[in-house]
Order: structure tokens, then C-alpha cells, then sequence
């Protein structure tokens, strides 16, 4: 089962989806396809105006740059899941992830396609 | 260049991440794996592994049973070394990404304990919510009644 875990970039989750016999939906196999593409039209991170478009399948025109991006990546990853596994309020959410409204976003997206979902509220003791 | 960045596309990039609290080190698990065609790089926190997939799922057939709970991995975008990403090109400074890391190895023990012993007793679901009912026309019309007089 191809399961999208949010932190999308998470050692732990990834490890933990693939450790018990499913496919983790992780952002890094996205970047891996962008960054050794022979095509690098923007290096380093190879966002290309086709990640830009493909994010308007997403949200709106008026929506920052920078959300567009991020679900022209994480988009289609939302797409192939099959179930999800959302970590709430995760004190790992920073660097690429520290965007509050792409994650709501992400999370809405995922709500929104009916599929088994696995919502942990980080632990805080 | 363009025949490389095709081949490099096809290949895949795995990290092998230790443990704090294991008793392996990064250059053990090198061991077990530098007789296969794949690039290794040994790291303080455990291995970077980039070649074909297939040969990677062998590395990690022999890496993962020395301490099952204690070594986890996940794919990388970037390959090992890549000059966008690497701390000798860009003068020195953390990669992008090891704080996240960073902040993943340290609970790592938390979750090797959980995997060592997981709960046997089985958690039953929470209950489901009850769903609303809409206010039916007739309770509607009593609390009029009632405010009204």
C-alpha cells in the first residue's frame, strides 16, 4: 500500500512505513528526480515553472509562490496515496516543511480524498 | 554529462542512520557492504549508499539484521557528494537537512525501545462521534414559541 506520511521527509515515519512492508510517499524521491534530471533549467533545488503550473492543479493563482511550489511538489505524492499518516503539531516541522499554510493545505487535501488516515498528535511527555 | 545525469537518475540514494544508543559503529556497517558495486560513504551517523536499487535492497539485507531495531534508512534526493549540497563546496556549514536529521537521531532510542517492546495488549479504537442531527422543524418552532413569549 502506498502510504503519504507528513512530516513528508521523516526518517522515522519512512522508515517505519517500509519496515512493515508498505511504500513510503516521501519528498525525497521527488527531489531525486528533479535534482538528476538532465534538464536542470534553476539549480540547486530544480524547481522549474512546471513545478509552479502543476501546483495551480492545486491551489490558486493568488496563493504565494512559494505554496504553489511546494504542492507542485508534494501535489502529486497526495495524489498516489492510497492511506496517510499525519503527525500533529510535530516539533520536527521546520526547514522546508515550516510553511503553516502549505501544511494545511496538505493536510486539507488529504482529508479531502477519503482515504484511511492515521492522525498522531506529537508527544510532548 | 547528459548520459551520466541519465544514469544517475536511474540510480537511488539511501541513508543508514545508527542509532545513538546502538554498539555498531558506521565503519562496521561499511564493511558489510564495500564488496558491492555501490558508493558508500561513511558518516558520523551512519552510511550513505547510492547505486542501483536493487543492489541497495541487498546492502540493506545484510546492514539491517546486525541490530534490526536500532538501524533505519530512508531515501535521499541529492546523490552522495553532490557539489550543491556538499560541505566542502560550500565552504564548510551544516547540509541542508541535517538539523532535521539532527533532531530524528535523537529520538531514535525512544523508538528502537518501542520497536523492542512493542504493547501486547490490543487498543481498542476511540469511539466514533455522534453525528448531529439537524434541529427538527417542530423544536425549531418551540424554541420560537418559547423566546417569543
Amino acid at each position: 500500500m502506498k502510504i503519504f506520511i507528513y512530516p513528508p521527509n521523516s526518517l522515522i515515519l519512512s522508515d517505519l512505513v517500509e519496515r512493515f512492508g508498505h511504500e513510503p510517499l516521501v519528498l525525497m524521491s521527488e527531489i531525486q528526480e528533479r535534482v538528476t534530471n538532465p534538464d536542470i533549467d534553476s539549480p540547486p533545488l530544480n524547481i522549474t515553472e512546471k513545478d509552479l503550473k502543476r501546483g495551480l492543479h492545486y491551489v490558486a493563482i493568488e496563493a504565494p509562490s512559494g505554496i504553489r511550489g511546494r504542492m507542485g511538489v508534494i501535489g502529486p505524492l497526495i495524489d498516489e496515496a492510497q492511506a496517510a499518516i499525519i503527525i500533529e503539531n510535530a516539533n520536527l516541522n521546520f526547514g522546508c516543511l515550516g510553511c503553516a499554510r502549505a501544511a494545511n493545505y496538505i493536510k486539507y487535501l488529504i482529508r479531502k480524498k477519503n482515504i484511511p488516515i492515521l492522525t498522531i498528535q506529537y508527544p510532548t511527555d | 554529462m547528459m548520459n551520466s545525469s541519465k544514469e544517475q537518475s536511474l540510480k537511488e540514494t539511501r541513508i543508514v542512520v545508527l542509532s545513538p544508543d546502538s554498539r555498531l559503529t558506521p565503519e562496521i556497517l561499511a564493511k558489510k557492504v564495500i564488496h558491492l558495486p555501490l558508493i558508500v560513504k561513511v558518516t558520523c551517523w551512519g552510511l550513505i549508499l547510492s547505486g542501483d536499487p536493487s543492489i541497495i535492497q541487498n546492502a540493506l539485507k545484510e546492514i539491517c539484521p546486525l541490530d534490526p531495531t536500532r538501524i533505519f534508512t530512508k531515501r535521499r534526493g541529492y546523490p552522495p557528494g553532490d557539489p550543491r549540497i556538499c560541505r566542502f563546496h560550500r565552504g564548510g556549514g551544516p547540509r541542508p537537512g541535517f538539523h532535521y536529521l539532527e533532531f530524528e537521531a535523537t529520538l531514535l532510542p525512544l523508538i528502537s525501545q518501542a520497536l523492542e517492546t512493542p504493547l501486547t495488549k490490543e487498543i481498542s479504537p476511540p469511539p466514533k462521534p455522534l453525528k448531529k442531527k439537524p434541529l427538527s422543524v417542530k423544536a425549531l418552532r418551540k424554541i420560537i414559541d418559547e423566546t417569543a413569549k
